[in-house]
């Protein structure tokens, strides 16, 4: 019995709270665990499940990547207006669309990255300047219109098919299995967390902290340009609006997947697992019938309960840790 | 052979930092095997010393023979790959990472074939090796988180952390201010093996016992100057200690002893989060010491007396009446005269950045400027005066805290509570950073308080300050006090301080 208590009490807020969507929707909708509706789940997870990659990296720092859905946007607008300047598309003009996002998504990361990595200036300041001129940008050369109706070769890139697969549930994943490899099996990796557990003491371990901050901002805005392909070629069109949100739902996900704000604890398994919860709790109130302004009041709501949970819980344990220290004696 | 013997020799390295010179000209040499002391009050520069080998900071001036060849540290990579490594005075490990990933963090090893993944398979059993090697494999598990470790085996992770590289100079930074008295046995074997390998050692404490048990030379700084260097087998404590304050003790300890009076504050079962059953009493006209290992509770009594932590049990009395505590907080501990100068003087004591008019008088604004504006002139004119009682070396009173020397900054952090008018003063390490001129004006200082009838409880890790000016001594372990002294009862030394702080109350053992 107390096996079970114990247990119970170890299961995260996060994991409470999929627990109960899944059972909520599972009653309230037809069809909400088909196939059908996974795969729609999944197919939405992908571009988040990327961005939050670069997200995940920046958190474990100890700090926050806010340009990501802007560098979203300016890629996405750019790749979209090459396209549609380079008329008939080719396979080749597919590529240099990729190519587009990805540089573009890298140059943005490559500047935070040596602003903050190596100038050492707040990551706030200059990745909320980032968000501003990526944004802006891309109103500025759509003049706050729509591109949209690409070739059908660049939309396979995330609604084609493999063996029954959607595509870009097939690139999330590989991009998801490189992300974890990085993260846990090389040394980038490991230096990551051991900065974000103790900035000082890596320092004195003769770990590179700039150049270990740069390249986190650096692939940060890479993943947010990779992500920008898969939305692009999923929705059809670019705008000033099309990474909007996604800064959020990134932070979002990275935390309910367990990674803690503080840095050095945590990591991407949990952010992939966070990212499929909040597509599927934005699919299931859609199928309900909740508006997208709801939807995101609801999101909100839903973030802080589970984090005010998971604080509560780790503040009853650190109490208890304390007492057991005393009693022991 | 001589030549041989030498494995670092400092020429007149200097480090300088705004405001004050922390190294000056020093000059002495590290032999292979040996054990070498460095030791001085709070302040001497041995620190900073130190941290200039290990590649921290940067050489001012000077060099260094390391090894047969010059050698400038340009970074820590640089003298870690050189066989220089050092285990820093606070802990520096990850606590949420292993065993092994701190011991070979910056690193950590890859595998050679195919794309370079970090190999962890190796890097734990190298871990446990060496683990083995320092004969502690058996308390410490490679893959074991750091944060599940006592204090005392996170000291030997460090350990071995710095000892895993191929070593010839190990710096060990006061390594045993957190450890018991049979972990630092175990901390000793294992320098003794250290030893044997030929490594030199530079070991910092201010424990006198230890020192000679476990030293072959001690080098002694004062004020950022070398002052001399001694074979152990050829000194004592009492040279030792008249090296290190360079003046006569009674000197620097200027003390008038007088009557306790009135009981001013009095604690019955004081208990918090990281402390319990604390019982203790401070009168008029008494400088009581609180001594212990760092993490014994000592700082989060203070605070909690200061209304900063939450207290969660027993009572807190005030000249015999007690004290509410519900809804306690600082802004109620100082209304009740009670006045706490923080151990952590940049962080907590001081607003650095502000001048030293704006540093004294936060606490009293409404008092100083009941309607509501702040007049300058009366600000002025309020810091000039204690400036001047305090003798705060400065031009006016209008300069910046933080390029103000450690000394001349803890007045400035005094002041701040002798214009509250408190009679109850909480110093917790008053003499840390600052050089032994400024000390005697805070032991003076402390002195004229109590003469004037307030009572002070002083936290001190420094044995030579506990024993020197306190009329009666608590000693802390583990969250609880573990014993006391009387001043004209029991001795007032180092090694019966320590046999109470190290000891818990009733023990079994």
């Amino acid at each position: 019995m107390n096996k079970v208590k114990n247990f119970l009490k170890g299961i995260s807020g996060s994991s409470w709270a999929g627990i109960a969507l899944i059972i909520f929707f599972a009653v309230a909708i037809d069809n909400y665990l088909g196939s059908r509706n996974l795969m729609n789940i999944l197919r939405s997870t992908s571009a988040l499940v990327v961005v939050s990659v670069g997200m995940t990296m920046a958190i474990l720092l100890g700090e926050i990547d806010m340009s990501v859905g802007g560098v979203i946007t300016i890629s996405a607008t750019l790749a979209g207006m090459y396209m549609q300047a380079a008329g008939t598309v080719t396979v080749g003009t597919v590529v240099i669309a990729v190519i587009i996002c990805c540089l573009v998504g890298l140059a943005f990361g490559l500047f935070n990255g040596f602003m903050i990595g190596i100038k050492k200036f707040n990551f706030w300041l200059v990745t909320f300047g980032s968000m501003s001129i990526s944004f802006g940008l891309a109103k500025g050369v759509t003049n706050g219109g729509v591109i949209s109706g690409f070739d059908k070769k660049f939309q396979w890139i995330s609604t084609g098919r493999v063996l029954g697969i959607s595509t870009c549930i097939i690139w999330a994943v590989i991009i998801c299995i490189i992300s974890v490899l990085i993260l846990y099996k090389t040394r980038f990796g490991l230096h990551i967390y051991a900065i974000g557990d103790s900035e000082v003491c890596a320092a004195n371990s003769g770990i590179n902290v700039r150049k270990t901050r740069f390249w986190v901002y650096a692939l940060s805005g890479l993943t947010a340009g990779l992500a920008a392909v898969l939305l692009l070629a999923r929705t059809n069109s670019a705008g000033a609006t099309i990474g909007e949100g996604y800064e959020f739902s990134a932070i979002a996900a990275v935390v309910i997947g367990g990674t803690a704000m503080e840095g050095g604890k945590g990591g991407f398994k949990g952010t992939i697992f966070g990212a499929i919860f909040i597509s599927a709790m934005k699919n299931g109130l859609q199928l309900i019938g909740l508006s997208n302004y709801w939807q995101q009041v609801l999101l909100g709501v839903v973030i802080i309960a589970i984090i005010l949970y998971d604080v509560i819980n780790a503040r009853v344990r650190f109490k208890k840790s304390l007492r057991r220290v005393y009693s022991e004696g | 052979m001589e030549q041989q013997q030498v494995l670092l020799e400092i020429k007149n390295l200097t480090k300088v930092f705004p405001g004050v010179v922390a190294v000056d000209h020093v000059s002495f040499d590290i032999r292979r095997g040996e054990v070498h002391v460095l030791i001085g009050e709070n302040g001497a520069g041995k620190s900073t010393l130190v941290k200039m080998l290990a590649g921290i900071n940067g050489i001012d001036e000077g060099e260094l023979i390391f090894d047969g060849e010059r050698f400038k540290p340009a970074d820590v990579l640089d003298a870690q790959n050189h066989g220089i490594n050092m285990v820093h005075q606070e802990l520096s490990l990850m606590p949420n990472r292993t065993v092994a990933q701190n011991i070979f963090v910056g690193r950590e090893p890859v595998k050679e074939k195919g794309l370079k993944w970090v190999d962890l398979k190796k890097m734990n059993e190298e871990s446990q090796k060496l683990l083995d090697g320092l004969g502690v494999g058996e308390n410490i598990r490679a893959d074991a988180w750091v944060k599940d470790l006592s204090i005392a085996l996170q000291q030997m992770v460090e350990v071995a952390k710095a000892t895993s590289t191929e070593n010839k100079l190990l710096i060990l930074d006061e390594p045993t201010s957190s450890l018991t008295t049979p972990e630092i046995k175990a901390l000793f074997e294992i320098i003794q093996r250290l030893k044997e390998r030929g490594l030199g050692i530079i070991y910092i404490s201010h424990r006198m016992n230890e020192i000679f048990e476990v030293g072959d030379r001690i080098t002694v700084m004062r004020d950022g100057k070398y002052v001399g260097t001694r074979e152990v087998k050829n000194t004592n404590v009492d040279e030792v200690i008249n090296m290190m304050i360079g003046r006569n003790i009674g000197q620097l300890f200027d003390r008038k002893w007088n009557k306790p009076g009135k009981v001013l504050l009095e604690t019955k079962g004081l208990t918090g989060l990281r402390f319990r059953n604390v019982n203790l009493k401070v009168h008029a006209g008494e400088i009581v010491g609180v001594a212990g290992l760092v993490g014994a509770g000592r700082t989060e009594v203070a605070k909690a007396i200061f209304g900063f932590d939450p207290i969660e049990g027993g009572q807190l009395f005030r000249e015999g009446e007690e004290v509410s505590l519900k809804g306690y907080t600082p802004k109620k501990a100082i209304e009740k005269g009670i006045a706490y100068l923080s151990e952590d003087r940049k962080q907590e004591g001081l607003f650095l950045d502000f001048t030293i008019s704006d540093n004294i008088v936060p606490v009293m604004l409404s008092k100083l400027f009941p309607n509501g504006f702040v007049n300058n002139r009366k600000k002025v004119q309020v810091a000039d005066e204690y400036i001047k009682k305090l003798s705060v070396a400065t031009t006016d009173s209008e300069k910046i805290v933080g390029s103000l020397s450690g000394g001349n900054q803890q007045k400035v952090a005094l002041a701040k509570w002798l214009l509250t008018k408190a009679d109850l003063f909480i110093f917790d390490e008053p003499t840390r950073g600052i050089d032994i001129g400024a000390k005697a004006e805070i032991y003076s200082l402390m002195d004229e308080l109590v003469r004037e009838g307030a009572g002070i409880l002083m936290i001190s890790s420094e044995m030579t300050e506990v024993c020197g000016v306190s009329d009666r001594i608590y000693a802390m372990h583990d969250g609880e006090i573990s014993g006391e002294l009387i001043r004209g009862k029991d001795e007032f030394s180092e090694d019966n301080v320590l046999s109470i702080m190290l000891k818990k109350r009733g023990s079994h053992e």
